[in-house]
């Protein structure tokens, strides 16, 4: 029922009457896609209690509204595996290229594959690791990637663009509501940011904050060098005593329509150890003292070339942790992942892309793992 | 069973690239188009598959050369872009010609 009201509202202001004459420059910009996808996971009798395969479908449907020259409204509703989710509900005041001020729900600037996310913008049906939102194999032991995609968040941000010669400077500064744990943390608990029973709201009446700088080069009239680093620090217990923060680094090399793209994101967390943290954990204090922080990073580096209505990407991403676990993990002290991925991605007819990959993952701790994906994805 | 079911889609599914091998998928400029028009619908293609698909441009719902000029500054403005001030134009040129024709070009006024 919720998705079918959201629905009607959408085409309802999509094909509202065209605007009156004293107000012709209110645009609107109707868009959306659905990405149906099946994750066989042929080295599993029964994969469904470590993974989320079989069929998924995501779809989001965006309102673009541009009021004024100067202010623009952005609303994206999406549906995916945890049901429907308000992506974007933001306003743009843009003073000028250099200041724009961003306010509502959004996705704050981390990073480069975020601009991306929506499943009928990248190539591959499942996202690079770092970013990993649910769909990797054993996303449970893991936690998920270092920051999934797409993060979304009530918040402030400001940021603008800066052109000079043949490149561009990107900057973007915010404070948003941030991730969510219990007071018991151990970890990001990524359920508490969707779920309306604990409120859309902060969670310890203390914003996070973060930045990110990106400069695009020039280098010739088809290529182009893009590199951008991203910081976000806060807290993330109802205590607001649990600390964290998140680095990262990305490039993307475009030579005509052929792209590399490397990134590296690191997390370090604070974990509340309890009472009794020798029965919690799994390993002992190290010189009579427990170490209350995890580092979690990821990387992904990939290549994507068009071969006529063919897209070939080979992907290479990992995952890694240091640091205790709880006693009932499967993980260790030091736990790696790393998964090779090719990939295809074929235009069948204008909007209509099939998507096939094979994924290798291997995993330190657990069995290594083969996943097949195929899928089929619009955009309207 | 399901590895067997996976290459009978994939086979469906190269088949059915062949179906609709007319649909070229390029940000083609129409045959009566002038040389400022195809070398921006060159640098449109270039330009806006860093972020999305060229599908995305096809598929746009727009209602008139305004309402295109609106959407590619917008666009310009994204973080990394890679779209420079004096690119918007022959962007902006390549898609009001194949939305409008000559007419809908005409109507935006001098660069």
């Amino acid at each position: 029922m919720k998705i079918l009201l959201a629905i009607m509202l959408f085409v309802a202001l999509a094909h509202a009457e065209a605007p009156p004459d004293a107000d012709k420059a209110v645009q609107r910009n109707f868009a959306g896609s659905i990405q149906f996808d099946y994750l066989a996971v042929p080295t599993e009798q029964l994969a469904r209690p470590t993974s989320l395969d079989a069929a998924t479908v995501e779809t989001s449907l965006k309102l673009a509204v541009d009021l004024t020259d100067k202010v623009s409204a952005n609303v994206k509703m999406c549906v995916a595996c945890h049901g429907p989710e308000l992506g974007m509900a933001y306003l743009d005041l843009r003073a000028a290229d250099e200041l724009n001020v961003r306010v509502g729900r959004f996705t704050p600037a981390f990073g480069s594959f975020p601009q991306r996310h929506d499943p009928a913008n990248h190539r591959t049906s499942d996202k690079p690791l770092p970013y990993d939102m649910g769909r990797m194999l054993n996303y449970k032991d893991w936690n998920e990637g270092v920051l999934p995609a797409p993060w979304v968040d009530n918040g402030i941000e400001l940021d603008g663009v800066h052109f000079f010669g043949g490149s561009q400077f990107d900057y973007a500064a915010y404070a948003i509501g941030g991730p969510k744990g219990n007071a018991d943390g151990y970890d990001f608990d990524y359920t508490l940011s969707r779920s309306g029973e604990r409120y859309y709201v902060d969670n310890n009446s203390e914003p996070s904050v973060g930045a990110r700088m990106a400069l695009t080069l020039r280098l010739a009239d088809d290529a182009t060098l893009a590199l951008g680093a991203s910081g976000m620090a806060g807290h993330y217990d109802p205590q607001a005593k649990l600390a964290f923060w998140i680095a990262g680094a990305d490039a993307v090399l475009q030579v005509d329509h052929v792209f590399l793209r490397a990134e590296y994101l690191v997390r370090r967390t604070q974990i509340a150890l309890g009472d009794d943290p020798l029965a919690r954990f799994k390993y002992g204090p190290v010189d009579g003292h427990f170490d209350d922080h995890i580092l979690k990073d990821g990387f992904y580096a990939e290549a994507e070339v068009p071969v006529g209505r063919v897209d070939l990407i080979a992907r290479w991403d990992g995952l890694r942790r240091w640091g205790n676990v709880l006693s009932t993990s499967t993980l260790r002290e030091s736990s790696i992942l790393l998964r090779y991925t090719a990939a295809a991605a074929i235009r069948v007819v204008s909007g209509v892309r099939i998507k096939a990959s094979v994924e290798e993952y291997d995993f330190s701790d657990l069995p290594d793992e083969l996943a097949v994906h195929l899928g089929v994805v619009g955009s309207f | 069973m399901t590895i067997r079911l996976a290459l009978v889609v994939i086979a469906c599914s190269l088949s059915a690239c062949f179906l609709f091998a007319r649909d070229t998928g390029r940000l083609d400029a129409p045959p009566t188009a002038p040389v400022d028009v195809r070398l921006g619908c060159a640098l449109a293609e270039n330009r806006c598959t860093r972020c999305h698909t060229v599908d995305r441009i096809l598929s746009a719902h727009v209602d008139s050369p305004t309402h295109w000029q609106a959407y590619v500054h917008r666009m310009r403005l994204q973080p990394q872009s890679g779209i420079l001030p004096d690119e918007e134009r022959p962007i902006l040129g390549c898609l009001v010609f194949r939305s409008f024709g000559a007419e809908g070009l005409a109507s935006l006024g001098p660069k």
